[in-house]
């Protein structure tokens, strides 16, 4: 029922038994519930719509089941599954096949209830860290969302640590002045 | 670390667990101030990157997943189909004719003794009784997403179901799943890559069943209350089509 992919142990090749083929199902399983939700919420914060991320998270999971031997460390699977997305999302770009929708025109969905001036609070937000430029908005979502220090951003983002840091830094710093903006102009709105 | 520093650190990354930075954030009640403002902030941030994302995504990329499986068997089979008749033609008739029988036993497998079948699946669930004592209340979507990798499909429910998982009897795989019925606790052996002769009952003293072909392959269903196992297996026959 599973791909029969031969493994290499030290020098000697082998056919993986059946026994193998259903780990392998299930290391992909565990994979895949450990890491969809983080990776979709990366997903949408990279390419800002919902149906693309979803697109991008499935054709992720695809190319990192096709590729899991290669994983060898699991402590690495989230990084990992990260750089295949980021690389699945600049073939898009190649491909240049999705649809692209302005983001001004996309409605933001929120389960969560919150009280009026929470959700206005939160929706600027959201608009804030859409509006900020990609090269800020990746390192930032790596942060918080990943969870990744800023030496395993750098070395997955390519980038010096130094970099990562003034990209950070600049992210936040955008964000609060924009929402500090927001604020000044609903209050004089009101006033 | 100057106070520039640790303010322009502690907008970096505000949980920063350095010995240094912790320090001077003790050092003064500003500094203290600036990182509890920090932390609010980086508070609301993940709040608002962590939006809800589409109910079942794991469940639809494990389809995908088992679907493209298919796919890419599907497609070796027909370069396998492609590569036999051009050597059927090169090698004629009787090459051709050795050729189709062997591929022929490829693919639809010498129906086993269904009476050796028996035994490995009693020995199987003796084996795994770990099963009978898990209490998940397993959803239809992944009980839907199992079965499509081997291409079945149900077209109802069939109860509650209190475990599911990959089987493996003899050198195939098949699903495990427990069913907590009216009747007692049932568990379902669905085998679709080992096609039997015949029926066959599955008895000893603490178990009994029925082992009977199935549209493909086979299905086991065992019970310690024998009534309970006819009324699964007629739920199974009504549910259960194989679609590929």
């Amino acid at each position: 029922m599973f791909n029969i992919k031969k493994i290499t142990i030290g020098k000697k090749t082998v056919e993986p038994t059946v026994y193998e083929g259903v780990s392998r199902q299930k290391r992909f399983e565990t994979l895949v519930k450990a890491y969809s939700n983080d990776l979709y919420r990366f997903a949408y914060w990279l390419c800002s719509n919902h149906s693309i991320a979803d697109d991008l998270v499935q054709e992720t999971f695809l190319r990192a089941w096709k590729a899991l031997d290669k994983l060898e460390d699991e402590k690495k699977a989230k990084s990992w599954l990260i750089t295949i997305l980021r690389r699945e999302n600049a073939r898009r770009f190649e491909r240049k096949s999705f649809d692209l929708v302005d983001i001004e025109e996309v409605v933001v969905e929120d389960k969560i209830s919150l009280n009026p001036e929470q959700s206005l609070q939160k929706q600027q937000l959201h608009q804030a860290i859409l509006d900020l430029d990609v090269d800020y908005r990746e390192p930032l979502i790596l942060q918080t969302i990943g969870g990744f220090k800023t030496s395993e951003i750098a070395q997955m983002l390519n980038l010096n640590l130094n970099t990562v840091n003034t990209r950070l830094f600049r992210a936040r710093d955008q964000l609060r002045h924009k929402l500090c903006k927001d604020l000044n102009q609903i209050s004089g709105a009101s006033t | 670390m100057d106070d520039l520093e640790f303010r322009k650190s502690a907008v970096i990354d505000p949980g920063n667990q350095d010995s240094e930075f912790l320090e001077k954030t003790r050092q003064s009640r500003n500094n203290r101030r600036f990182i509890k403002e920090q932390l609010s902030f980086n508070q609301e941030l993940l709040d608002t990157l962590a939006l809800s994302t589409p109910e079942n995504l794991t469940d639809r990329i494990i389809l995908a997943q088992q679907l493209s499986q298919h796919k890419t068997r599907h497609k070796i089979k027909q370069l396998k189909k492609r590569q036999r008749q051009w050597r059927n033609w090169l090698g004629g008739s009787i090459a051709a004719s050795i050729i189709m029988a062997f591929s022929i036993n490829l693919i639809w497998p010498e129906p086993l003794n269904s009476a050796l079948l028996a035994q490995k699946v009693i020995n199987h669930f003796h084996e795994d009784t770990h099963a009978l004592n898990v209490h998940m209340n397993v959803p239809k979507t992944s009980i839907d997403t199992m079965l499509a990798s081997y291409g079945g499909k149900l077209n109802g429910p069939i109860g509650q179901v209190s475990y599911l998982g990959h089987c493996i009897i003899g050198e195939h795989t098949g699903i495990h799943m427990v069913l907590r019925t009216s009747r007692g606790i049932v568990t379902v052996l669905l085998l679709p890559a080992q096609p039997i002769n015949g029926p066959s009952l599955l008895n000893d003293s603490q178990i009994s069943g029925i082992l009977y072909p199935s549209q493909k392959g086979s299905i086991a269903i065992l019970s310690e209350q024998p009534e309970a196992i006819d009324q699964t297996r007629q739920q199974i026959n009504q549910t259960l089509n194989w679609i590929i």
